[in-house]
């Protein structure tokens, strides 16, 4: 019996507005857009809510925020802004080190930049949202082995980006 | 005792870090990462929860079959019908030799050059100011909203009042005399102001300042300045004006810098073809022949 109760969307709602925001800023950059873009997927599936299935409403939020993504024409520079998670609660490290982490974190953002988007997508799921490679590919449609490939990809982009200082 | 914990904590993190390969810096930094805060989700939440709690509309009428098909053959013929109204369109063009002026209806003052066409929709143009151009134009827009011209190459859009468009072939200028200009083309766009111009080139859109903008609309005058300009172009702009034909036998990509009026086809060839070391023939007042000196 397909469709949606108010109580499971809002439930929806909190568990995955998040992590569909921050699908569209890895592949965007843009935040404004990135919020626009999870609202409108999120105001889509409550016009729909008669018609969704609760198991596959996962992989149709994906696919719509993918969707709102590409008919955003105009391709501007990828330019990340990430926040650290840990820093803001007081300072665990030392001064020194914290120094050397920031920039470490900076060099990340930009060797980031440069990724393909399916890497860099796929890669930040894992590691920001702690999205498992199972539920990747559950919510992008792949297959775990493209996820893994993926992350491959990225992470060896990555280190040589970073290793030779580009 | 707790601040002691505290330095000794801050000592291991720091080795740790230290002792970690690349591989393992890059997952561990970035598993620290965290995206921009955005808009507060729950204020996201309550708007979507409040504009759409709307239920499907019931139908009205409930139609039976039959009526269907004669609804959609009375359907498809109105809408033709509205369509061929709605959408039938206005063109004026210019031949060889000859300029013309014009009012659109909102009262836009248009000077298309020789060889040129303009096309706008008749009952829609009070609507959405949207006009088509091939070729080249000056137009003197009233102020109101936007008007756009259409281009093979890219539009325009004129947020204040003077301007002079090129829009042929491959060719794309528009200089502005005064006022704002947008012009767009596939996945660029540029604004520019008095005195400045934008030209279509293989690097996209380029704009440039130009220190006496109003030569580029002295057509309208009659004569004719180019910069620059590759001598096939200049050439094209003859036949045009003098409505002749020219066989040039040499480089159609050499650059001249030229003033010419179109008054008479003999001193305006002299002016090109003298400095830029040229002879020319005109055979029978309808053709030209230009070539090299050696």
């Amino acid at each position: 019996m397909p469709g949606i109760d108010k109580n499971e969307f809002i439930e929806l709602f909190r568990q995955m507005y998040g992590p569909v925001r921050n699908f569209v800023y890895y592949k965007t950059s843009d935040l404004d857009l990135a919020d626009d873009i999870a609202q409108d997927t999120f105001t889509k599936i409550w016009e729909m809510k008669r018609k969704i299935r609760i198991d596959t409403v996962k992989s149709l939020l994906y696919k719509i925020a993918g969707n709102l993504c590409v008919n955003q024409l105009e391709k501007k520079q990828v330019r990340f802004e990430f926040a650290n998670k840990y820093r803001q609660n007081g300072s665990v490290v030392s001064p020194e080190f914290e120094l050397e982490l920031k920039e470490f974190e900076e060099r990340l953002q930009r060797a980031l930049e440069s990724l393909k988007e399916k890497d860099r997508v796929v890669f930040l799921m894992n590691r920001i949202d702690r999205l498992t490679y199972n539920q990747i590919a559950n919510n992008l449609g792949l297959s775990v082995k493209a996820v893994e490939k993926r992350m491959k990809n990225a992470l060896d982009e990555l280190k040589k980006l970073i290793e030779y200082n580009i | 005792m707790n601040k002691r914990k505290d330095s000794d904590n801050k000592k291991k993190s720091n080795e740790f870090f230290s002792k970690m390969n690349s591989e393992e810096r890059i997952m561990f930094t970035a598993g620290g990462l965290k995206p921009p805060k955005g808009r507060p989700e729950e204020d996201i939440l309550e708007s979507i929860l409040e504009n759409k709690e709307q239920e499907n509309a019931r139908r009205l009428f409930p139609v039976v079959w039959p009526f269907r098909a004669v609804a959609a053959v009375f359907l498809v013929i109105l809408v033709g019908y509205a369509g061929f109204v709605v959408f039938s369109q206005e063109k004026i063009a210019t031949g060889y030799a000859e300029q013309t002026e014009l009012t659109l209806p909102d009262g836009t003052e248009v000077v298309l050059n020789a060889g040129s066409e303009i096309i706008w929709s008749k009952n829609l143009f009070s609507l959405r100011r949207t006009i088509r151009l091939n070729g080249e134009a000056f137009l003197n827009v009233k102020k109101g909203n936007k008007f756009i011209i259409k281009t093979k190459n890219g539009n325009v859009e004129i947020l204040g009042t003077k301007l002079n468009i090129l829009a042929r072939k491959d060719q794309f200028t528009v200089s502005c005399m005064e006022g704002k200009v947008k012009v767009s083309t596939n996945n660029r766009q540029q604004i520019i102001t008095t005195g400045e111009l934008v030209e279509l080139t293989e690097n996209g859109l380029v704009k440039k300042q130009v220190e006496n903008i109003e030569v580029i609309s002295l057509w309208k005058q009659g004569i004719f300045h180019f910069e620059n300009t590759p001598l096939g172009a200049i050439f094209a702009e003859f036949e045009r004006q003098f409505n002749i034909s020219i066989v040039f036998k040499g480089n159609n990509n050499r650059l001249a810098t030229v003033d010419f009026s179109n008054e008479n086809l003999e001193q305006a060839l002299e002016v090109v073809c003298v400095p830029m070391e040229l002879k020319y023939e005109i055979k029978n007042n309808k053709k030209v022949i230009i070539s090299e000196k050696n």
